[in-house]
């Protein structure tokens, strides 16, 4: 009795899913990176871009990177098929 | 501003969120709509954002610049993992039917009540400082609105409690909690209306920030540039623009990890963000959108903070109502109002850790206590609802005036931030029992048991209690000093840790202690049967939930005739369970392997065709597995029941000893019965010889008395009676001999005298001693005889004795007159002798009986031949001793009867020993 299959190669452009976790923890290990102390001492200067402080500009400016980072990861990649599951109606097939 | 304004304002906002609510449940039945999106699931998990975000950050940004951030950084860094580590919770929260955190680590420690009782008493005490925050901020901030600039110092819990905002803001945000959460219990524990009032107040606490933060900046001030500008030439907010001394970078990593953590942990996380979850896949766009809502409402903090310090710092209001201040400093009351409101939001997330908390407490410590206590006869009533629901709302009811309490304990002595972050610290305790119990199947019970207790009693120690302290309710020497003095057990200052922020520093111990003691105890203890299930079910969720029909198989929760076969072949083979699922089939009009969902009857049939290899007990586990659509993995199935096979082979192992015993008492019953028989037969043997004896000697007395008393007797006559009396002599004589040949035979007494003769000579002599006997009766003795002689050693007396008596026999029962006897002698192979005559025959029935004691055909009294009946079986001891062979050869009825015996055509064992007598 064979299951019903979704077709996972839909699309040639989409990452494998596994690629998806391992992107997921660069992300977080990225992240990691940003926003503890090595980095973070880099930027704490005095100097004031646009009038405002450089440590501000810095944070704020790499938290919305990483936000989108983590948007790019979760919008184009292949595991947006699995997981599409829930209380749906039964799976046809057999 | 009017008491009476601000508080109908507030209220009519309340009832607006509970209209919401009240809708939002109505809808709930129904597929897609918002509320089953994926925007709400994410803004309803921004009710991490409470009045700590709302009104707290700014205070802290005010005070410390940047160090408000990392509470929101952490939850980012964790929402890029969520897609791993969320997903995977709510996946196994479906299967589990897991309704609270509490429950989650029960259930994967073996559902175990004292682990759940443990985490709900631990979030208990840790969350009271977090709702105690939110009646705090509403209180002040009501103040704020009512007594500006007044009582803009915002100071809480003075006065009798009655008078205090606080108790009435307690009160009624209660009301709303039960209001909201607990209209009926659901087994699901699923409230998709506070969902969707959640999400509604997340929108506005968003929306009225940035509104605020907006107006602020671009309003009050000419754009960020100009206000970062005018903060510079200020000497303290200059020094904000850093990060501060080196040391605070350790407070900084602390944060971030606490909240990253407490993103998971949190009760109302667990609940919106597990529990609610309608689909997985919605985890994958919170991962984004959820930092993205942190990180627009965290864009204004900073400008909000500076103005507040530029602009009101000597007004002496306090840096957590800055928000509110700065509006209200201006008279722009709509926006002071719609700010209130915002704030008013944020703290109404506390209805739902509320009701999250109330749910644990009631489900995972008062019920099973409750239960417990067996004179209540709790488990004979029918409906326990009514129950569920009152102890809840007591839950409730209870929890906010504890956290009322700790506000009047407390008072002023901490700021928003400081209560909250107080709270993160105790509910990251959870964090080792949590994550580790999903990715490690090694942890066990006491693992989580030991690292919980351990963790929590190390944070009452150096950061709940000193809260206290602080607050005059626990001498303030003991903070300082440590207890009785000692310095090393300093409660901010553990063992000479120093220079670290109390949050830092107990954050440092408590999770050393925790996760030091979890993997400690975990890898020295051993997991029951249950538990390793339950890790195995946990850990490998997604191996075992994607199976060969897909992940939705999960929700169906019934059985698949597929499963059932699969289940069954595994444990009965693969013919029985075809040949069963046939005659199903067959019984039924069914074609099974059309048929995908299995009826009640075929599962019940598996669970008996199981339970007769496994038991009735594990027949039921494997087949209701199957049937709600949790697999176990068989594998993991049979490593369990190897626990149960070392039993089973222990009990087989006793099985076959009883076995054997009773082998052997049957044995020796049966030997026992023989013996008796043996016995019986002795006596019938003594009985009968002793009658055989005394018979002959019967006669011999009568007729010698006869003699003797009648001495004129005629001369015919006392020749008549004296032959009688020689031949009863005779008779007599010869059974004794008999009878002591057969003794003798039978204890091996006798003497054999083995030397070589020539058989044909003594088969001669024979014919010739029995000669008269064949003449008296008529009868035809015939003779067969190889020619030549065949010389054979052999004792010739007993040999002679057999055939003597063979052919005696023979003479007996041959017709009178027609009779013909044959004595025949063949001597190839073996020595073979055989007496054939053509009398009557032997019965097929006798046959067996021929050759034993006393037998003679026609063995009834009337009927008796002469002889002694023992004279067979005599013949077969010499013949057997001899190493021969006796028997009669089986002829039809009427044909006469022919015995045979054969010799070894060796010679005869030498005499003298004693031949093993048979039966």
């Amino acid at each position: 009795m064979a299951g019903a299959r979704r077709d996972d190669s839909a699309s040639g452009r989409r990452l494998p899913a596994s690629g998806a976790r391992e992107r997921y923890v660069a992300a977080f290990l990225l992240g990691l990176v940003l926003f503890f102390p090595p980095l973070l001492v880099v930027f704490d200067t005095t100097a004031r871009p646009a009038g405002i402080p450089l440590l501000f500009l810095y944070l704020y400016g790499a938290w919305l990177g990483l936000i989108l980072v983590i948007a790019w990861i979760a919008l184009g990649s292949l595991h947006r098929e699995e997981g599409e599951d829930g209380p749906g109606p039964p799976e046809s097939g057999a | 501003m009017n008491t009476a304004l601000v508080a109908a304002v507030s209220l009519v906002y309340l009832l607006a969120m509970f209209a919401i609510a009240f809708w939002g449940d109505r809808r709930s039945g129904r597929e897609g709509g918002i509320i089953q999106g994926p925007y709400v699931y994410a803004l309803s998990i921004a009710v991490y954002c409470t009045s700590w975000t709302f009104y707290g950050s700014v205070g802290l940004a005010a005070e410390q610049g940047v160090h408000y951030l990392p509470i929101y950084l952490g939850p980012t860094l964790m929402a890029a993992l969520w897609w791993i580590v969320l997903r995977k919770m709510v996946r196994i929260s479906k299967i589990n039917r897991i309704t609270s955190i509490a429950d989650f680590i029960a259930s994967r420690h073996g559902k175990r009540p004292l682990l759940g009782g443990l985490v709900a008493a631990i979030a208990l005490v840790g969350l009271v400082p977090y709702i105690a925050l939110q009646l705090k901020a509403v209180s002040i901030t009501f103040s704020v609105m009512v007594d500006y600039p007044v009582a803009a110092d915002a100071l809480v819990g003075n006065g009798a409690f009655y008078s205090d905002e606080a108790f009435y803001a307690a009160l009624i945000l209660a009301a709303f909690a039960i209001l909201f959460g607990t209209r009926h219990v659901d087994a699901s524990e699923h409230h998709s209306g506070m969902v969707a009032a959640i999400a509604f107040e997340s929108l506005v606490k968003l929306v009225t920030f940035l509104l605020a933060g907006a107006v602020i900046t671009f309003v009050l001030f000419s754009g960020p540039a100009d206000l970062f500008d005018r903060a510079a030439d200020h000497e303290r907010l200059a020094q904000l623009f850093h990060m501060g001394s080196p040391g605070d970078y350790g407070h900084w990593i602390a944060l971030t990890l606490v909240s990253m953590v407490a993103i998971l942990a949190l009760p109302r996380q667990f609940q919106v963000a597990v529990v609610e979850n309608v689909r997985e896949g919605h985890v994958r766009d919170a991962a984004w959108l959820f930092p993205l809502y942190l990180f627009a409402i965290n864009l204004f903090v900073l400008p909000i903070a500076f103005a507040g310090v530029l602009l009101l710092e000597d007004s002496g209001v306090h840096p957590d109502t800055y928000v509110l201040a700065l509006p209200l400093s201006r008279d722009w009351t709509a926006l002071a109002l719609v700010v209130f409101l915002g704030g008013l939001s944020a703290a109404t997330a506390m209805i739902v850790e509320t009701v999250a908390l109330a749910t644990m407490l009631g489900n995972d410590l008062v019920m099973p206590a409750l239960l417990r206590l067996r004179w209540l006869r709790l488990d004979q009533r029918t409906d326990l609802t009514r129950l569920v629901l009152r102890i809840r709302r007591t839950a409730i009811l209870g929890v906010i005036l504890l956290g009322y309490a700790y506000i009047r304990a407390t008072g002023d002595t901490l700021a928003l931030v400081g209560m909250g972050l107080v709270s993160f610290c105790a509910v990251a305790q959870f964090a080792p029992a949590l994550l580790g119990g999903i990715f490690w199947k090694g942890a066990t019970r006491q693992g989580a048991l030991a690292g919980m207790a351990a963790g929590f009693a190390v944070w009452a120690y150096t950061l709940f209690l000193p809260t206290l302290a602080h607050a005059g309710w626990v001498p303030g020497a003991f903070v300082l000093d440590g207890p009785f003095g000692l310095a090393l057990l300093r409660p901010h200052a553990l063992f000479g840790l120093e220079g670290l922020a109390p949050v830092t520093h107990a954050l440092v111990w408590s999770m050393l202690v925790n996760l030091g003691a979890y993997v400690t105890v975990s890898l020295l203890t051993q997991q029951d049967a249950i538990e390793r299930i339950q890790a195995s079910l946990f850990v490998d969720v997604f191996r075992l939930s994607a199976g060969r029909y897909g992940i939705s198989r999960f929700w169906r929760g019934s059985a698949t005739v597929e499963d059932l076969f699969d289940l069954l072949r595994r444990f009965i083979g693969e013919t029985r369970a075809r040949r069963a699922f046939d005659e199903y089939g067959r019984r039924h009009g069914v074609d099974l392997s059309r048929t995908r969902q299995a009826d009640a009857e075929l599962v019940h049939l598996c669970e008996r065709l199981l339970a007769g290899s496994v038991g009735t007990a594990s027949a039921r586990v494997l087949v209701s597995n199957v049937a709600q659509g949790e697999v176990v993995s068989l594998d993991e199935v049979m490593e369990i029941l190897d626990e149960a096979s070392q039993v089973i082979a222990y009990s087989q192992k006793l099985e076959a000893k009883s076995r054997e015993l009773e082998a052997a008492t049957r044995e020796l019953r049966a030997a026992n019965a023989q013996l008796q028989q043996l016995d019986r037969m002795k006596d019938d043997f003594i009985a009968t010889v002793t009658h055989e004896l005394r018979t002959p000697l019967t006669s011999i007395r009568s007729f010698t008395e006869i003699l003797h008393d009648n001495p004129e007797l005629e001369p015919e006559r006392r020749q008549a009676f004296l032959g009688i009396i020689i031949s009863e002599s005779e008779r007599l004589t010869r059974l004794i001999n008999q009878v002591l040949d057969l003794a003798k035979l039978e204890s091996g007494a006798m003497r054999w005298y083995p030397e070589s003769w020539d058989l044909t000579r003594i088969l001669r002599d024979a014919s010739e001693a029995t000669g008269q006997l064949f003449e008296n009766k008529g009868v035809r003795l015939e003779l067969e005889l190889p020619d030549g002689p065949v010389p054979y050693t052999t004792d010739r007396d007993r040999l002679m004795q057999v055939i003597i008596n063979l052919l005696s026999n023979a003479v007996k029962f041959a017709p009178e007159g027609t009779g013909r006897v044959t004595l025949r002698l063949t001597a190839e192979a073996d020595v073979r002798v055989e007496v054939e005559d053509n009398g009557p025959g032997i019965p097929e029935a006798e046959i067996p009986h021929l050759f034993q004691k006393f037998r003679q055909v026609g063995d009834v009294l009337t009927d008796r031949p002469p002889g002694t009946g023992l004279g067979l079986v005599i013949c077969r001891r010499i013949v057997e001793h001899l190493g021969g062979r006796i028997w009669v050869d089986p002829r039809p009825p009427g044909e006469g009867a022919r015995f045979v015996f054969t010799l070894p055509r060796e010679a005869s064992p030498a005499g003298g020993e004693a031949v093993p007598e048979g039966g």
